[in-house]
């Protein structure tokens, strides 16, 4: 299934062209078919299986019936059109050929989790993909709800992460359970073991209504039938990702390519500038000693929300974010806080909640300066200090034995 | 040319740490280990801030644990303690865990690679093997009894401060001693070469008048200059090469290398017996009255060098002494009036001058720099420039506001320097107001002040005219007094709308993600993030997961007392808006003195009315 990884890989790897098996566009094309209700589809399967690139094949398809389609993202550590760390909901409104590469584009209402991986917080991870899915059943899904006539009900396309085993497996389960889909498209590996159960595993004998399932093997095989994965380098991705998102702080014609010119360009950019006495900063999954939040808060990658803002029905959710920020720097003795976000001046005016998590900077963000002429001088070499929260490698490392 | 989030580009053998400087590193080092609890509790807590950045080592982590672990041990403690845990079981659970989780740390990356046993890597990594037993029993036979854990908790902290923390600490490379020992090389270089110029020039001499008394020797002096010149020619290559190591130094390290020059500085200070009054000429080095040998002549050629270089260097180290200055002064004053009697003080007061007398000399070098085109001036919206050694306009006016604070002591120099400012950024109209100045008009005092010989008529007409341009200044001072505080009113109420919460920053100079550019040397430094601010202290910030956003309810309750704190806020923070206004234009830019007055050696904040008093006051006099 080479060309077919959850999401494009980077251009400079040799993967060959993106291939839609005819099984594949057969499954799509049903579930297009669908029409009333419109499909609510579920794409699961296990990691590398090219649950991304189904999905993306079918949101091109139902674009072309549909005018916009929902896209709930629930993989936390590689969503498709938004930064790691986020969990966000999608009206996609055009068709994009290209099915190898994500691309970030604005939710249309998003989460700030804080983590790559669904274990550091199951329930808060289940209650923001809950809260999306209602927020999109009651604004665009559910007839009684939408009300007025200029609105039609839009299809959803769910993607899940890869992670099928274990607590992963309880989680999918919920998430199936309290979505209830009307299509579950599962992908099948050739290692069974690794396969999630057949049919519908997520309810125990109770049924709750009719629902397809759709099961499909993965894109490529070789000559044995064997399924061809592809491995991605996860935090290469993610990495990726966010040197995308932050590339939106400029104008799109500013001839920026390398991530050298990304962090250089960066580090020129003036900030925002906000009063360290109006904001609250929130850290996700640790509590951290009150004198020390700024030690923890400089040089970090944060979700921005309102604070007053929360969808409506759930008590317990983080409010919405409306996009990433960079804390580039504190200044204690003016009382502000610089802040590099590509978000809007409209939604980011009300920002007063600084939600802190586990999402790294990319080392490629903080290396700026003039770095070539320490590398020239090996007593620095070693150090590499130059800039912020970069380094080299620490002693603990270093003593492990090479095999 | 790599494409972005390569993985070539990403991977290029950086590791993300969560401490910006390995000062602060070493702090954690030394308080975690050390016998006072604070100091401990300290290290715990900057390791819980470093945690919640996600990218914690693992020696690091393990140590934290088993030291929170022994501070929950009663068998640690020689008193009481409230927060002990009694659970005997709980804490050899605690202890197994945090010893699976360092012998794990270490061996499980090779143990996934190679698939050779734990025990084996562990051996090969020099864990004690006691350490490897009991994380075999605990995960899968018995929890071991207590007073074994116990002590190979001991063990294990042991082995991680002879295994991380001292190895680590000796890689730290020590940058001040390097720069300095560079600066020395050099400083030796330079001497050298002078001593040999002098030689040579003597030498020289007498082979000339050896070969007018026989020309057989023509040979040999033509050897000896092949020589000279050689040798003086290898001493320039070093030179040369020492300069261009400092300047490497200095793009990575630009604070480490002002200090030091300027710690160097500091220990050539002559004596101060006969140095005090010694006058830095300002033209060029060829009129310095100072021998070619002396210690201050060298460090200021190496100065000029690496200037010549990196221009910015000269900004640096301005900044660096201005500071000093402050921080002496401060001092002064705090120590009262004992001390001023002190040998101490006078030897202070020589350093201060000498310190003092620097500042124009590097003002001029920058002017020189200027002038040659190899610096820039540039606005503040041209920040984006991509010429690095251009400087921002925003720069010399702070460095001048800041001369300014300081040549209230009267030095001459910095009065000085607060001239060579003004001409250097070309502003008219400032600097005729800074002539308006009492401090920089007050070289006329002297004549003044020069009654034996001025006639009774002379010194009554003087007397009159003082008295006049003192009426016209207090008119100067009224005036910028009311235009100030008109002014001030204005922005202030607009800032409490919440709209503005976000600006964008007006001037910006580029500088590393996670520090902050410096507006004197428009180079980087890292932000102070543990100084707690008195303005600061209302501010509220909310750490506790649930509590934070829980429900509506208190949601909102938090948002109104959120803004309380800014509408109640001290006058420090109402001023805020108002001194940033300031920075913002620059002609209109007040001076630290403004409204203040002279009174008694003190400048004392004025009222208006009381300014109107003064001046009704000399309407009499006169």
């Amino acid at each position: 299934m080479v060309g077919a990884g959850e999401s494009g890989a980077a251009t400079s790897s040799p993967h060959p062209e993106v291939f839609i098996p005819p099984w594949w566009a057969e499954a799509a094309e049903a579930i297009a078919r669908a029409s009333s209700p419109p499909p609510v589809a579920l794409v699961c399967g296990p990691k590398n299986s090219g649950k991304s690139t189904f999905s993306r094949h079918l949101l091109n398809i139902l674009l072309q019936r549909y005018e916009r389609v929902g896209y709930l993202d629930t993989d936390v550590g590689q969503p498709e059109f938004s930064p790691p760390g986020c969990l966000s909901l999608h009206l996609v409104d055009e068709i994009n050929p290209d099915l190898k590469n994500p691309c970030i584009r604005p939710p249309e209402r998003c989460f700030f989790y804080g983590d790559i991986s669904s274990k550091r917080d199951p329930n808060a991870y289940l209650k923001c993909i809950f809260s999306l899915y209602d927020y999109f059943i009651k604004e665009h899904y559910d007839p009684n709800e939408i009300g007025s006539p200029g609105k039609s009900m839009l299809p959803l396309i769910i993607n899940t992460p890869g992670w099928v085993k274990g607590t992963g497996f309880d989680l999918l389960v919920e998430m199936l359970r309290y979505i209830s889909p009307t299509q579950v498209v599962q992908i099948r590996i050739s290692v069974e073991s690794k396969n999630l159960p057949t049919g519908t595993f997520w309810l125990d004998g109770e049924q709750k209504g009719p629902v397809d399932l759709i099961d499909i093997f993965s894109a490529r095989q070789d000559s044995l039938n064997r399924s061809v994965l592809i491995q991605k380098d996860a935090k290469v991705m993610r990495d990726r990702h966010l040197f995308d998102y932050f590339r939106q702080c400029f104008p799109s014609d500013l001839n920026i390519v390398t991530n050298k010119e990304l962090a250089h360009a960066l580090a020129s950019l003036p900030p925002y500038e906000v009063p360290l006495s109006r904001l609250k900063v929130m850290h996700l999954h640790c509590q951290v000693p009150s004198n020390e939040v700024f030690h923890s808060l400089n040089a970090t990658i944060v979700g921005l929300a309102v604070s007053s803002d929360g969808p409506a029905k759930s008590q317990y959710c983080i409010p919405w974010c409306v996009g990433l920020g960079i804390v580039r720097g504190i200044d204690r003795s003016k009382g502000l806080v610089y802040v590099i976000t590509p978000v809007p001046y409209s939604s980011l005016r009300k920002v007063d909640l600084l939600l802190q998590g586990y999402i790294e900077i990319p080392t490629g963000l903080l290396q700026v300066i003039p770095l070539k002429y320490v590398d020239a001088y090996p007593l620095i070499c070693l150090l590499r200090c130059c800039t912020r929260y970069q380094i080299k490698i620490y002693r603990g490392e270093q003593l492990l034995p090479r095999h | 040319m790599e494409t972005m989030g390569s993985a070539g580009e990403l991977s290029s053998g950086y590791k993300l740490v969560p401490w910006s400087s390995w000062d602060q590193w070493n702090f954690v080092r030394e308080s975690i280990f050390s016998s006072s609890s604070d100091s401990v509790a300290a290290a715990l807590r900057r390791i819980s801030a470093w945690r919640s950045r996600g990218c914690l080592p693992v020696p690091i982590e393990i140590t934290a644990a088993f030291v929170e672990i022994q501070q929950k041990d009663p068998f640690f403690s020689k008193e009481p303690m409230v927060d002990a845990l009694s659970s005997e079981e709980m804490l050899a659970m605690l202890y197994s865990m945090a010893i699976t989780r360092l012998v794990n740390g270490y061996v499980e990356p090779a143990h996934k690679k190679t698939g050779r046993s734990i025990s084996e890597l562990a051996e090969a990594v020099g864990i004690p093997r006691m350490l490897v037993d009991i994380r075999h029993e605990s995960s899968h036979r018995n929890l071991p009894s207590i007073r074994l854990v116990r002590l190979a908790g001991i063990k294990a902290l042991d082995w991680l401060k002879s295994n991380y923390w001292e190895p680590q600490k000796k890689m730290i490379p020590d940058v001040r001693k390097e720069i300095r020992s560079r600066l020395h090389e050099m400083t030796y270089y330079l001497k050298t070469k002078s001593a040999q110029k002098s030689s040579s020039e003597v030498k020289g001499k007498c082979v000339k008048r050896r070969s007018l008394l026989t020309r057989c020797n023509k040979l040999s002096l033509q050897i000896t200059g092949m020589l000279l010149s050689s040798q003086s020619k290898g001493s320039e290559k070093k030179i040369s090469k020492t300069a261009r190591i400092i300047t490497r130094l200095y793009s990575a390290y630009p604070t480490e290398v002002a200090s030091v020059l300027l710690e160097l500085f500091h220990l050539q200070a002559p004596d101060f017996s006969d140095g005090t009054d010694m006058e830095i000429s300002d033209d060029s080095d060829v009129g310095d009255p100072w021998p070619l040998t002396s210690s201050v002549h060298v460090l200021k050629t190496i100065i000029t060098t690496l200037s010549d270089k990196k221009p910015r260097l000269l900004l640096s180290i301005l900044k660096m002494v201005l500071e000093t200055i402050e921080a002496k002064e401060s001092v002064k004053y705090e120590n009262g009036q004992c001390y001023f009697l002190s040998p101490e003080y006078q030897a202070e007061i020589c350093q201060l001058k000498h310190l003092c007398s620097l500042v124009p000399w590097l003002l001029t070098k920058l002017r020189a720099l200027k002038d040659a085109g190899r610096i820039g001036l540039i606005n503040k919206n041209m920040v984006l420039s991509t010429d690095r050694n251009s400087v921002p306009k925003v720069s010399l006016t702070k460095l001048l506001r800041k001369c300014l604070t300081l040549s209230v002591t009267g030095d001459k120099h910095l009065t000085d320097s607060v001239m060579l400012l003004a001409e250097m950024i070309g502003n008219n109209s400032l600097k005729e107001r800074l002539k308006k100045l009492p401090l920089l008009g007050s070289k006329d005092w002297d004549s003044i002040e020069d009654p034996v010989l001025a006639s009774t008529e002379t010194m009554c007409s003087q007397e009159e005219d003082s008295l006049k341009i003192a009426a016209a200044k207090l008119e100067l001072l009224k005036l910028q007094f009311q235009n100030h505080s008109n002014r001030s009113t204005g922005p202030v109420d607009g800032n409490t709308d919440t709209s503005n919460m976000w600006t964008l920053a007006k001037s910006w100079i580029p500088c590393p993600i996670g520090m902050l550019p410096c507006s004197f040397s428009s180079t980087a430094v890292l932000p102070v993030l543990d100084k707690v601010d008195e303005g600061l202290e209302s501010m509220k910030i909310e750490i506790n997961n649930d509590k934070a956003v829980s429900d509506q309810a208190t949601n909102k309750s938090d948002l109104d007392s959120h803004t309380e704190p800014w509408e109640n806020g001290s006058a420090i923070k109402k001023l805020k808006p108002t001194l940033k206004e300031q920075e913002l234009d620059f002609p209109e830019i007040k001076f630290p003195m403004e409204g203040r007055l002279l009174i008694d050696g003190i400048w004392k904040k004025v009222s208006e009315q009381e300014l109107l008093a003064i001046e009704s006051n000399i309407r009499i006099f006169v």
